[in-house]
């Protein structure tokens, strides 16, 4: 969830940066299709893959968790958290090709995919966790407090966006490109590998770099909520640190993901966006707003790529699997919108959704008290997000302003900044627990901060840019004509930041959410504090191994974040877009 | 180059009635592109394929790639059906269409690699034609270093490593500055003409009429909305040919009249009778032509050394305008009978030396009715305010409408273009926000 901001920083120059969260149906053209391997191929790499997935669950989760507070405690929760990182950063990707490729299909299998990956991705985060216990019950009684689980989370959350953007990068395959790839005669299968996913490269690094900062959120909570005692990491580590306060290894625990995060930007991200800028179609130099010092660039992925993955990958790439290109008839201008597939998707969508509280309700695993306490927690929740987003945007508006139109600051702020919004705040939460304890003002108030703490930057970054971007010409005009105070705010810069902030509140209200399940419910080692709301039930239900509570809680409040995003977000976005996302 | 085996056999490439139309989707007629198309190429000849946008060039060079399967009609390569993308064909595209992530040398190398040739093989080929192209030094650059002119060279070379029979070119040099055009036309006319080039024949597709007349052996000219073969002319010059002499100056000039021909191309767009609803007859697809545009137009044509008659190559110079420029606005003025086209000339009318000769107010009041005169959607949309209490509609009804003959876009930058010229008139006002029209209270 939060971290979206760390990438909306690092930024290539376009537009559509901030996470555009629909799985856009392919355009309809004169002679397009989806390229991609046939679905038996597609189908038997993503079984293949997740064979492959549990095969490397189990050395991954086998590590043995020390309960010690020593350095070397230390090294071995920070290996720990990182393998986990790795394991799920992998198994993302390497199933979102094949999904992406299913998704992108033009046919009623591709269109119902869509259809159900874009409610699945409006699931918050760290709401993944139950699911992926859920789905890992038939392995373990106690799924929700296996390791297993939260590798599998957190490939769930990474997997969703991943996907999502491959998908986006796949619509934006040029039609000339196009033309070309079936003119000369590449296969299906070539075709995918050489022209699709190249040209979605820029868009998936961006997704990455965008998403993983938010995986450290989850992963950290994830460890902290399941069960610490057995399940080790960097987490539960500092869990430990801090209910010995044993205050040297809090720090030491901290600076230890510091330097995690720092390592990421610098040897993966930073590389990883350089190199993608290659792929970038048509576009000259996007992607080098970040500064990457040689060393990194000549030194890890480039060279690793170029000489040695690059050849077998191209080896990969043209395999003669797939179908020669015949010549194909034209397509519709206006293509059939197949709404029979889409509102039968929907409605499988719904009653699967429905299914599971129904059954527990049957079973009396849950009762209508149960689900009257989290709608009335999902209201307390959105209220409250709502307001602490209002209060951040109201801060954040003359300050970004100010840094976005100081050009040379903010070349110097915005690197900087990136690291403190990468940095999971959930690793925090057990200390802020102990601040709230040692406080007078109810914990209903005092939490607010840790709601905030990494969405802020979201909505930070985009005014930053948005005003960074301003016409200069207008502020010149603006000047002259002696434009000053609130006018200057009405006419000149509010309307100039509206489409950028509709988006980024938003992305940041949906994600603010998300963060609200970890900040409603602090933990550190004694009596966990909750603040009410529907964040702080499922994560107690969460906490004691309650699966339906967990389950329904988060169905309902992504049920809420959907109605909303349809009903105001999308609305919002539009108008602003239209009224005032005009470039002159 | 040139097999001796095909020496004799003379057809290349055949389109036999060939026909095109995009299903709209919903209950309206398929829009008709390429109507009934019949073509021969023959081995040993460049043949030039001129029309404006709306004539479906770009749908028919795709069905000759063998990309897009025509709705109706045949091609057929030396005699065979040609049912999909093969190596004998060629394709260069104006956006050159290079790989952006693929060295210059590896995207010549791409056809042969889809073919699974050896790697030293495949790049023995690429060098050949590379040479050939001048692109020798340039193997290792990536297309976004390479000036326009180097990378359609560059897709040039492409096009031809697989040694193709038929060479397609989409305005290749529609995105090259003139310097670099003239060279790169230069040295293909050359390498043609020396027989170098390893292509049997040639389809250019252009909008230039004096590039068409300077490189091309035959030329057809295609009408649009939808595409039809017009006239197909010989060029009687031989190689290297002289722009400035008196006989190629005539030739395009004669080009200008066929497709100036009073018989306006206006009518032939229009659709078989009894599908054309009565609110949009005559109600052609419109290109953004700006009133300033036509006013400027009208005011050169009635200044003292044209005195409202001009030649329209001569003024295309003269205003450094493309005839894909020229020809919207020149058309825009003969749709409201501000001006005429005949025989290559525009001629101002009597109604457009008074607009010329007019003020503000006045000019408004002559647009006015000369938009009621000339369009009968306007006509249509006027009626419906004027009877409405509110004096309000909505504007989809009316894009709706215009769909019926042309494509969703198409009826989008039409009915834009008419509240651009209503709102100079002061004949109606348009309401983005709410997608309404409205009358104008100062029309009132």
């Amino acid at each position: 969830m939060p971290q979206n901001a760390a990438a909306a920083a690092s930024a290539a120059p376009d537009d559509n940066r901030e996470k555009e969260p629909q799985v856009k149906p392919p355009p309809a053209g004169t002679d397009q299709e989806a390229d991609s391997p046939p679905p038996q191929i597609s189908g038997t790499i993503m079984f293949g893959l997740c064979g492959l997935f549990f095969l490397l669950l189990f050395p991954a989760t086998a590590w043995a968790a020390g309960k010690d507070i020593t350095h070397a405690a230390l090294l071995d929760a920070l290996a720990l958290t990182a393998s986990r990182m790795v394991v799920s950063l992998t198994m993302a990707l390497l199933c979102a090709f094949p999904l992406a490729a299913l998704a992108q299909r033009k046919t009623a299998t591709g269109l119902s995919l869509r259809t159900a990956l874009n409610y699945v991705a409006r699931i918050p985060a760290t709401g993944f966790l139950p699911i992926a216990a859920l789905t890992l019950t038939s392995l373990s009684q106690h799924a929700i407090h296996h390791p297993a689980t939260i590798i599998t989370a957190l490939t769930l959350s990474l997997l969703l966006p991943l996907t999502e953007s491959l998908c986006n990068g796949l619509n934006a395959v040029p039609p000339d490109l196009k033309a070309v790839a079936r003119q000369i005669g590449l296969s299906s299968w070539q075709r995918f590998w050489r022209l699709n996913v190249p040209c979605s490269m820029a868009s998936l690094t961006r997704s990455i770099v965008q998403h993983v900062p938010m995986g450290w959120f989850l992963l950290l909570w994830a460890e902290i909520i399941s069960h610490p005692e057995s399940n080790g990491g960097l987490g539960p580590f500092m869990l430990r640190a801090v209910a010995n306060m044993n205050i040297p290894m809090i720090v030491f625990a901290l600076l230890g993901m510091l330097l995690m995060i720092v390592c990421c930007e610098y040897l993966l991200f930073r590389p990883l966006l350089f190199w993608s800028s290659h792929f970038q179609p048509l576009k000259k130099g996007a992607g080098h707003e970040l500064r990457t010092p040689a060393i990194f660039r000549r030194f890890l992925l480039i060279q690793l790529l170029h000489e040695w993955l690059s050849p077998l990958l191209l080896g990969l790439a043209n395999l003669p699997f797939g179908r020669r290109p015949t010549a194909r008839q034209a397509e519709p201008n206006t293509p059939h919108s197949h709404t029979l597939t889409v509102h039968i998707t929907r409605l499988l969508c719904l009653i699967l959704a429905l299914a599971l509280p129904i059954w527990w309700l049957a079973t009396g695993a849950l009762n209508a008290a149960d689900c009257a306490a989290l709608l009335t927690g999902a209201l307390v929740t959105l209220l409250r997000c709502a307001l602490v987003l209002i209060l951040t945007t109201a801060i954040w508006l003359p300050v970004a302003t100010a840094i976005g139109l100081n050009r040379s600051f903010s070349a110097r702020f915005i690197p900087a900044a990136r690291m403190l919004a990468a940095f999971p705040t959930s690793l925090l939460f057990p200390l802020a627990a102990l601040a709230i304890r040692s406080q007078p003002v109810p914990i209903q108030i005092s939490i607010s901060p840790m709601l905030i703490l990494n969405t802020q930057w979201i909505i930070a970054f985009a005014l930053i840019r948005a005003a960074g971007r301003f016409p200069s010409n207008l502020l010149t005009a603006a000047r002259a004509m002696q434009v000053r105070g609130w006018l200057w705010w009405r006419v000149v810069m509010l309307p100039g930041l509206a489409s950028s902030a509709t988006k980024s509140i938003g992305t940041a209200f949906a994600e603010t959410c998300g963060v609200a399940i970890a900040a409603e419910y602090l933990i550190d080692g004694q009596l966990p504090l909750s603040a009410g709301g529907i964040g702080s039930l499922i994560a107690a239900a969460i906490r004691n191994g309650n699966l339906p509570h967990a389950i329904t809680g988060v169905l309902v409040m992504t049920a809420f974040l959907i109605t909303i995003d349809r009903f105001l977000w999308r609305r919002l976005r539009d108008w602003s877009e239209r009224r005032f996302g005009r470039t002159i | 180059m040139i097999d001796a085996e095909y020496q004799d056999s003379d057809e290349l490439l055949r389109l036999t009635n060939i026909g095109q139309s995009y299903a709209s989707g919903n209950s309206s007629p398929d829009s008709l592109v390429l109507d009934d198309i019949n073509l021969t190429l023959h081995t040993g000849e460049i043949v030039g394929l001129i029309g404006r946008s709306g004539s479906g060039k770009s749908s028919l060079m795709r069905i000759m790639g063998g990309v897009l399967k025509p709705t109706t009609g045949q091609v057929t390569l030396r005699g065979k059906a040609l049912t999909g993308p093969g190596s004998e064909i060629g394709m260069v595209f104006q956006s050159f269409a290079l790989f952006p992530w693929l060295s210059a040398l590896e995207n010549v190398t791409l056809p042969l690699e889809a073919r699974n040739m050896p790697r030293n093989q495949r790049e023995e080929r690429a060098r050949a034609v590379t040479g050939l192209l001048g692109l020798s030094g340039y193997d290792n650059a990536w297309p976004h270093e390479l000036s326009p002119g180097l990378a359609q060279r560059v897709g040039l070379a492409r096009a031809l490593v697989t040694q193709p029979d038929v060479l397609l070119m989409d305005e290749p040099f529609a995105s090259l500055d003139v310097l670099a055009a003239e060279n790169l036309r230069t040295d293909l006319v050359e390498l043609w003409s020396e027989r170098q080039l390893p292509c049997h024949g040639v389809l250019l597709v252009t909008h230039s009429i004096e590039e068409a007349v300077l490189m091309c052996d035959r030329i057809v000219v295609l009408s649009s909305n939808p595409g039809r073969i017009e006239h197909e002319l010989h060029v009687p010059f031989t190689h290297p040919r002289d722009r400035e002499s008196a006989e190629f100056r005539q030739f395009v000039d004669d080009i200008y009249s066929l497709m100036t021909r009073r018989a306006p191309i206006v009518s032939e767009a229009i659709l078989p009778e009894e599908h054309v609803p009565a609110t949009t007859r005559g109600t052609p697809p419109l290109p953004p032509v700006a009133v300033e545009g036509m006013m400027g137009l009208i005011e050169a044509l009635a200044a003292s050394p044209l005195d409202g008659r001009a030649d329209l190559p001569l003024l295309a110079g003269k205003a450094l305008m493309e005839l894909d420029d020229l020809f919207p606005l020149a058309e825009a003025l003969q749709l409201l009978e501000l001006a005429e086209l005949e025989d290559g000339d525009i001629i101002l009318t009597r109604e457009g030396g008074r607009f010329a000769n007019s003020g503000t107010e006045e000019r408004r009041a002559i647009l006015r009715h000369a938009l009621r005169q000339g369009l009968p959607l306007i006509r249509e949309i006027c009626s419906t305010l004027d009877e409405r209490p509110s004096h309000t509609t909505s504007a989809a009804t009316f894009r709706e409408m215009l769909q019926e003959d042309m494509s969703a876009d198409y009826a989008a930058q039409t009915l834009q273009t008419l509240v651009n010229w209503a709102r100079y008139a002061g004949l109606f006002d348009y309401d983005e926000d709410n997608d309404k029209l409205f009358l104008d209270d100062s029309a009132l």
